[in-house]
């Protein structure tokens, strides 16, 4: 029996030291470095990913991935600015989606878990993991297999090179608009203000934790909102975006894209754009910011001058994107 | 809670310091240990159904004993009735209630008339088809006067509840299971290594062949319209390992587990895709419940004794009830028909007991009509895998109308990723080299030195990690 249990034990020491030890490899060692010259980072969701190109945006580096809520995103955000002092601007998507209770299942949901936990858990604090424990344990438990294998995938695969698997531009050849303009016959009528408990918590409370940990570091922030098709369902709550965004962070400049003048042709659905659009949105914008948008007193009278500009002279260059 | 997991990495260490250190001078604590453990372990997937349990248990305890003591045959046969009965009854209403109706309903209406029935919401007790065959089996061999009933109560709770066994077999006979719990057990190292090599290897199977041939399969399957011929049927083929791997790797894993405890649970699977023919296959396929349905059902029935007719409806009838018993749908019992189909042949011209031999007897390589006779023969089954897995017959047959297209000799159109086509092929190639032992991996190593054996078995308990695809319940679960 103590032979057995000897040899049982010395099986689990050794395991657990290299899973052990993968962790803090990765904790410790991973690399989130940008090139000295990306001063500005912008993260968020699939709206943000699918608009800036950042290979025709001087300066600035995309970091932003699809379905991802601001529990990760500050988890990521973190490491960036822990290790690139040069950025001294971050551009958060903020947009009418995310004030909404489901964003919270963002965080927490099976799918959400299984992607991200994995991918993320090694620089986790204990609150974050708590906050998983306590909405979905069962789907925490599942993945820890799947973070082991995740920490020897970057450790081997891409040297711990995170910048490889955390976000950045995504490009879209499609071009459904036409056919979802079709089929559109879901009630487009403005939501009212529904209260508080309509609203997401965790993933509200973990925007401010971003903004907070971006001021610390001496960071400015800015909330942006990326282009959406005029028709978009999720403009629907506009009235209680609005207010939502003027009572909690009416501190924070907001730089309001969303009616940025594009064709049919090119979004790819009614919330995101596709390369084609992409591409004009993304020069229009390296040149707005070369113009000095961030400088200038009143950001979103800039910005709409310059759309009014683009709207009625459609003259923008736009740079071949092959 | 699966044996995959963190719960029962948790669950199982627990269990097994209080089994052998605290309990170990008591037998009937032990075995109160093991009901109060394996009652835990049925919690973790629905707890309100213990009751079923514990109903099911203290029956068929006091029946047995009251068969045992009666000498009037009517008597003893009443009271087997009456076992019989309510284990089926529980069984039939949970697995069955909505098929029926359902049915019911489609039947009448085929007749132009409407009924109103409407289907229950019902929640299948995970291993209710395993532990109700198994209190079964103990109440049928005490009428045969095959088995005597026992007087200890806390002994068969734990035969009834055993948890490595509970939720998914192997059905085990009382006559060979129950004896166990009233014996001392002793801890035996070499019984506890065994043990664990095997649960290793079960763990294999299940997360990393298994798991993986499920992601694939599920996309074919799902999406069976839009794929060619070839693929589809790379879809079946995927699904015979899936459903090797995942019921063997669950069997492997529960006898490995039961002989930490010092317990000898039967084999369940014979390296079952080497049969020479379909006759050999139910020998080796799932081997507690076709031997149950053969002792229990077949031969009652009169068996292979009497006329060619009379074979032939035990036949049929033994396939559609094992099909049955697989779920409440037309397409298991499809799948039993087909199989039945396959085996009739051998059954009337007597040449179902043909290959009982080791297959390739200690040779490296099969000879050619041997490899013929195995291909073919994994061929059929394969086929008749589409129905256990098709989601309904109109499913089934159209997955089939997509195979035997002109696209079947076409490159498929998904296909494995290089690692998992290589583990596949290793899988394969480790099963083969050790199909005369228990388990494939059962006398790996045992004479390496330990320089060679502990990086094999680290490799193979790595690739556990690194390869296991996404989690999938076992499949023999919705039983």
């Amino acid at each position: 029996m103590k032979k057995f249990i000897v040899k049982i034990i010395g099986a689990i020491v050794v395991f657990a030291f290299a899973i052990v030890s993968l962790y803090l490899v990765n904790r410790y060692f991973a690399n989130f470095k940008i090139g000295n010259d990306h001063q500005i980072l912008i993260i968020g969701n699939s709206h943000p990913e699918c608009a800036f190109n950042d290979a025709l945006i001087p300066g600035v580096a995309n970091f932003s991935e699809s379905g991802e809520s601001y529990f990760y995103t500050y988890i990521k955000l973190k490491k960036f600015l822990d290790q690139n002092p040069q950025i001294d601007k971050v551009l958060v998507e903020f947009s009418n989606e995310h004030i909404r209770k489901s964003m919270d299942k963002w965080i927490w949901g099976d799918m959400y878990v299984s992607y991200r936990f994995p991918k993320y858990a090694s620089f986790m604090d204990k609150e974050a993991f708590d906050v998983l424990m306590k909405y979905n344990s069962e789907g925490v438990k599942k993945n820890i297999p799947m973070l082991s294998r995740s920490n020897a995938n970057m450790l081997f695969d891409d040297k711990l090179d995170y910048t490889k698997r955390t976000g950045g531009y995504l490009s879209l050849d499609k071009c459904k608009v036409d056919s979802l303009l079709a089929d559109l016959s879901v009630n487009t009528n403005k939501e009212k203000w529904q209260g508080e408990d309509s609203l997401a918590v965790e993933s509200l409370r973990y925007l401010d934790k971003l903004v907070e940990y971006s001021e610390q570091k001496g960071v400015e922030v800015f909330f942006i909102r990326s282009p959406v098709h005029e028709k978009c369902i999720s403009l629907r709550n506009e009235e209680t975006f609005q207010k939502v965004r003027l009572s909690k962070y009416k501190n924070i400049e907001f730089l309001d894209f969303s009616k940025f003048y594009l064709t049919n042709e090119e979004f790819a659905d009614l919330s995101h754009l596709n390369k084609k659009g992409a591409g004009k949105f993304s020069v229009w914008f390296a040149g707005i910011l070369k113009d000095g948008l961030l400088d200038s007193s009143d950001k979103q009278v800039f910005i709409d001058d310059k759309i009014k500009i683009l709207a009625k002279t459609e003259t923008h260059p736009v740079i071949s994107l092959e | 809670m699966l044996f995959n997991s963190l719960d029962f990495a948790i669950f199982l260490p627990i269990v097994f310091v209080l089994y052998w250190f605290v309990f170990k001078k008591n037998l009937k604590a032990q075995n109160l240990l093991l009901v109060a453990a394996s009652y835990v372990f049925y919690s973790f997937w629905d707890w309100r159904f213990l009751i079923l349990i514990i109903i099911s248990t203290a029956m068929d305890y006091f029946l047995g004993i009251l068969i045992g003591s009666h000498e009037n045959k009517n008597k003893r046969k009443l009271l087997l009735a009456v076992s019989v009965i309510v284990n089926l009854g529980f069984l039939g209403f949970f697995k069955y209630c909505n098929f029926f109706i359902e049915n019911f309903r489609e039947a009448f209406l085929f007749f132009g008339y409407q009924i109103n029935a409407n289907t229950l919401s019902i929640i299948l007790p995970v291993g209710i088809s395993f532990y109700t065959f198994q209190t079964m089996s103990y109440t049928i061999d005490i009428y045969r006067r095959q088995g005597t009933p026992t007087k200890d109560f806390i002994a068969f709770s734990a035969f009834v509840s055993f948890f490595p066994q509970l939720a998914a077999g192997p059905i085990e006979r009382a006559v060979n299971f129950l004896p166990q719990f009233t014996r001392k057990r002793m801890f035996d190292y070499a019984k506890a290594a065994d043990g664990v090599r095997q649960i290793l290897w079960g763990l294999f199977k299940k997360v990393v062949i298994a798991d993986n041939c499920a992601e694939y399969v599920n996309q074919i399957f799902n999406n069976s319209t839009g794929y060619s011929g070839s693929t589809l049927l790379l879809g079946a083929v995927l699904f015979a390992f899936q459903i090797y791997g995942d019921f063997s790797g669950y069997s492997d894993m529960a006898i490995g587990l039961a002989r930490l405890f010092g317990f000898n649970l039967r084999k369940n699977f014979a390296f079952p895709y080497f049969s020479r023919d379909i006759a050999e296959f139910w020998r080796r396929w799932h081997i507690s419940l076709s031997t149950w349905f053969r002792d229990y059902l077949y031969i009652p029935l009169g068996g292979s004794r009497g006329g060619k007719w009379s074979k032939i409806r035990n036949t049929l009838i033994i396939f559609l009830v094992s099909g049955f018993w697989h779920g409440a749908n037309w397409t298991f019992l499809a799948w039993g028909t087909l199989n039945a189909l396959y085996f009739l042949p051998l059954l009337l011209t007597n040449r179902n007991r043909r290959n009982i031999d080791e297959i390739s007897g200690g040779k490296y390589f099969p000879a050619f009509k041997e490899l013929v006779s195995i291909a073919f023969t994994f061929s059929l089954t394969v086929l008749a895998w589409v129905f256990f897995r098709a989601n309904d017959m109109e499913h089934a047959f159209s997955y089939f109308d997509g195979i035997f297209s002109f696209s079947f000799f076409s490159m498929p159109q998904v296909a494995p990723q290089f690692t998992v086509a290589v583990l596949i092929l290793l899988f394969f190639i480790i099963e083969w080299l050790g199909r005369e032992n228990e388990y494939a991996i059962e006398k790996l190593g045992l004479r390496w030195s330990k320089v060679f054996k502990y990086p094999v078995y680290f490799a193979i308990t790595l690739s556990i990690f690194w390869f296991s695809g996404k989690e999938q319940e076992f499949i023999y679960f919705q039983f």
